[in-house]
């Protein structure tokens, strides 16, 4: 038996329609019930659509019903309206059954709308009234309650207005009954609610679900409205589920050793006659993240990332399946800072932020049973925390001038920690302001002009890091002093080395920072032999017969 | 977006640094000590802006830390009005708010949409943004939640992939044409010099040109400072390209695999977009598995 009451506002919506002020709100009931007499093999249904008193002024109740066997073929129907006599609509039906099964009622409901209309024309003159939608005739009834005057059937002229839809659908009512039978439910469905779900969801075809989930799953009566009894269904299956009643909890701990691996979970009412089951079949799977550095040089460190560096994510299943297939798979920071674009297809490109520090990236699945679960890796961001200058293997002759002090190298300049990827920044040198002595006295106070341009920072290498600057280190060419001859002089430069994140030379734009100072430092004796320096490469020496050596 | 009154205090700062004592061999000299033209342009003409661009980066960060989506949305209009007339200052902010909400979590799905709605904003003008924010932002367009997640009807998407794939194709064209075959970045003969020697050795490298008195080595020095500049722009150029033209087949191929994953699917387009792009049999193969069984 079912029942229902309908709370609706027609009234209202028509009426404000044609312009007057209402708020009327009427309502019906619906209702529907079924019943089996096995003794006589006799279905007998019973529906009506029933209004509240005073609303038959404007609505007229409807109720349209059929009955069906459990496979749905409908073995009655019937349907009827209200009348001025009985303001509900009521059908009954009795038909011969089929044997022990659970029959099924549906009763719809309706009402049929007097609309009010406003200003048609009648008798040479224009009137308000009620419509129906028998050939659009119009049904003249005062607005006093149970006054029926007449009907009439008439032209409407001018500008008579009227709502197209006359018959309203208000839900239907449902029942079910084996009668005295007297079966139990078979089970339609599962449904399953994982940890993270608000509420249950119908598990259609294979089920996802990362290893270690606990998945409630959820038995539906057929038919709905009859509740499973007691011990009833029993749940089994090949993913370990076993237990009684309409819901249970399956931890999938074992993983699935390929896709045709099914974990299953089955429900089985074994009170019913014949015995009803449903399986669902899930797929258990472990999920991996891999975290690719794009600059993934042999022996780097794979737990830490330089600055800006680019790290490509993906991910790998056990059995192998696709990110939709897991529910949609996001690649998200939880803790720290950086840079995604938020992919579902569980392939993103993480970039390092500006600063270093810790980062967590989880790899999270969006929906389905094992929603917000994942896997996360934590990793740590670094900046460069010093560099020094290698004499270049790509020039590695001295400069010299024959006669003068003079010595000159071309260094690189590498950054450190060696296990780091920071082929993402720029590289130049800042300001630096020199102190001399002696022989080089005129270049004390001598300013270090900052590099006009940045470099890319580029083969990075376990051994001796990044190369971040090729750097052309030059005494210059002293001749001996005219009085004095040659005679011991040092020159000492400190030079700000700055890293950056972009290669505009503005630091608004590159976000330049100083991190070490390189140190510049060069000497002449007594006889002119040149030695110089610079932040570790060196000292390198030429005295000054040497010969000449790309001077000019 | 505020300050506007560090000019006058600027200029006078730079007055007062314009010259340096150095002491020589033959006595005291007056060296002109000017900053280099960038830096000028920086201290004196930007300072102000510059600040206002440091505080609007700083108030992004602030907004994105308090997880604030809708004061981020709001600041970006205040961002595309003040920086109307500066666009790569305005593309530069928008693409901070873009990233921050492509990259946090905002507990709201509409932060997706606003992120690709910025990176469509900023490529409206790609040809004019460098190449590297061009591919960042392009970068973001692979983000579809707001379609899938309901917040864009998905009727939409046919016509808004349509829409993606122009600016994906525009960046792809660039790259191509940006590349240079003939140079090879590795060759020590195009590599910058940090410092360059001065003609004749009489004066360190490193030196500002500026402080050379004698006019046939300044105009040399300054000729190799320029030629050594040259240099490292176009290393910097193709070494950018290079890296771009490196990673391009796995983003196509995340493109292809996300946009062609969400119905309607249309193989053919996606085919045509497969060979348009060469991208090989294995990696076709597995975007044609992945968008079927998606």
């Amino acid at each position: 038996m079912k029942r229902i009451l309908l709370l609706f506002a027609p009234v209202a919506i028509c009426l404000a329609a044609f312009g007057l002020n209402a708020s009327a709100y009427s309502s019906v009931d619906g209702y529907s019930s079924v019943s089996y007499d096995s003794a006589t093999n006799t279905v007998t249904g019973i529906s009506y659509t029933s209004q509240a008193y005073g609303a038959d002024l404007y609505y007229q109740p409807y109720d349209s019903v059929y009955i069906a066997l459990e496979d749905g073929s409908q073995i009655a129907g019937g349907d009827g309206f209200s009348t001025e006599e009985d303001p509900r609509a009521d059908v009954y039906l009795q038909v011969t059954g089929n044997g022990c099964q659970f029959y099924q009622i549906v009763g719809q409901h309706w009402v049929r709308a007097y609309y009010y209309v406003t200003n048609y024309y009648d008798h040479g003159v224009y009137l308000t009234g009620y419509l129906d939608d028998d050939d659009y005739n119009y049904y003249f009834r005062e607005q006093v309650q149970n006054t029926f005057i007449g009907s009439y059937t008439f032209t409407g002229q001018g500008p008579s207005r009227a709502a197209e839809t006359v018959f309203m659908f208000l839900g239907s009512t449902v029942d079910w009954s084996s009668g005295t039978c007297n079966l139990p439910p078979k089970v339609s469905k599962i449904q399953y609610k994982g940890p993270n779900n608000s509420s249950f969801s119908d598990a259609s075809s294979t089920l996802y679900v990362l290893k270690d989930t606990a998945v409630t799953f959820k038995a539906i009566p057929n038919p709905s409205n009859v509740t499973f009894p007691s011990g009833q269904p029993v749940w089994s299956g090949s993913s370990g589920a076993s237990g009684t009643g309409d819901t249970i909890t399956v931890t999938f701990s074992t993983v699935s050793s390929n896709t045709s691996d099914f974990k299953t979970v089955v429900a089985t009412t074994t009170s019913s006659s014949p015995s009803s089951s449903q399986t669902i079949n899930v797929i258990v799977y472990s999920l991996t993240g891999t975290l690719t550095p794009q600059d993934n040089f042999t022996g780097r460190n794979a737990d830490k990332y330089g600055l800006l560096e680019k790290v490509n994510l993906a991910f790998t299943t056990t059995p192998s399946i696709s990110a939709g297939n897991a529910g949609g798979l996001t690649w998200k920071i939880t803790s720290g800072q950086g840079t995604l674009n938020n992919t579902t297809t569980g392939s993103d490109t993480f970039i390092a932020p500006k600063t270093a520090g810790a980062v967590t990236l989880k790899l999270e699945i969006q929906n389905g049973p094992s929603k917000q679960l994942g896997t996360q890796s934590n990793k740590t961001v670094v900046a460069p925390t010093g560099a020094y200058m290698i004499k270049s293997p790509d020039v590695p002759s001295l400069t010299h001038c024959n006669g003068y002090s003079s010595v000159g190298f071309f260094g690189e300049v590498r950054l450190e920690p060696r296990d780091i990827s920071f082929s993402n920044l720029y590289f130049r040198e800042g300001t630096g302001k020199a102190t001399a002595t002696g022989f080089y006295i005129s270049e004390d106070g001598r300013n270090h002009d900052p590099t006009d341009f940045m470099t890319p920072v580029t083969n990075c290498n376990i051994t001796s890091g990044c190369k971040a600057f090729i750097d052309q280190v030059y005494t210059g060419k002293w001749p001996a002093d005219p009085q004095l001859g040659f005679y011991y002089g040092d020159f000492r430069w400190p030079i700000k080395w700055l890293y950056a994140f972009a290669n505009d030379l503005d630091p608004v734009f590159n976000g330049q920072v100083e991190f070490t100072t390189a140190i510049h430092y060069q000497e002449s004796n007594n006889i002119g032999t040149a030695s110089i320096s610079k932040a570790g490469a060196g000292p390198f020496s030429r005295l000054v017969g040497d010969p000449d050596n790309g001077c000019d | 977006m505020k300050h506007k009154s560090f000019k006058p205090f600027l200029i006078l700062t730079a007055g007062l640094s314009i010259s340096i004592f150095v002491f020589s061999q033959s006595g005291i000299i007056f060296v002109p000590n000017q900053p280099t033209h960038s830096e000028r342009r920086l201290e004196i003409d930007d300072f102000h802006q510059t600040n206002d661009y440091q505080n609007d980066l700083k108030k992004i960060s602030s907004l994105t830390d308090s997880r604030d989506l809708k004061g981020l949305i709001r600041f970006s209009e205040e961002i595309e009005k003040y920086w109307a007339n500066d666009s790569l200052k305005r593309s530069s902010l928008l693409a901070e708010i873009s990233n921050s909400l492509s990259s946090y979590d905002f507990s709201d799905n509409l932060q997706y949409k606003h992120s690709v709605k910025l990176a469509k904003n900023i490529l409206r003008d790609a040809d004019a943004l460098p190449i590297q924010l061009e591919f960042e932002m392009v970068s973001k367009l692979l983000s579809t939640t707001s379609y899938s997640s309901g917040i864009e009807p998905s009727d939409r998407w046919e016509s808004e992939r349509s829409k993606r794939m122009k600016l994906v194709i525009h960046l792809w064209n660039r790259i191509q044409e940006s590349f240079d075959p003939t140079f090879d970045t590795s060759d020590i003969r195009n590599q910058p010099l940090g410092n360059i020697a001065v003609p004749g050795g009489k004066y360190p490298s490193g030196v500002n040109p500026q402080v050379i008195k004698e006019s046939e080595i300044k105009e040399k020095y300054m000729a190799s400072l320029a030629a050594n500049k040259a240099k490292a722009d176009k290393l910097n150029f193709q070494i950018q390209i290079r890296r771009m033209k490196e990673q391009i087949p796995s983003f196509l191929e995340k493109v292809l695999t996300d946009f062609y994953s969400l119905d309607p699917k249309n193989p053919k387009e996606l085919e045509k977009n497969i060979r348009m792009f060469k991208l090989d049999q294995k990696t076709r193969q597995r975007i044609l598995d992945t968008t079927k069984n998606t």
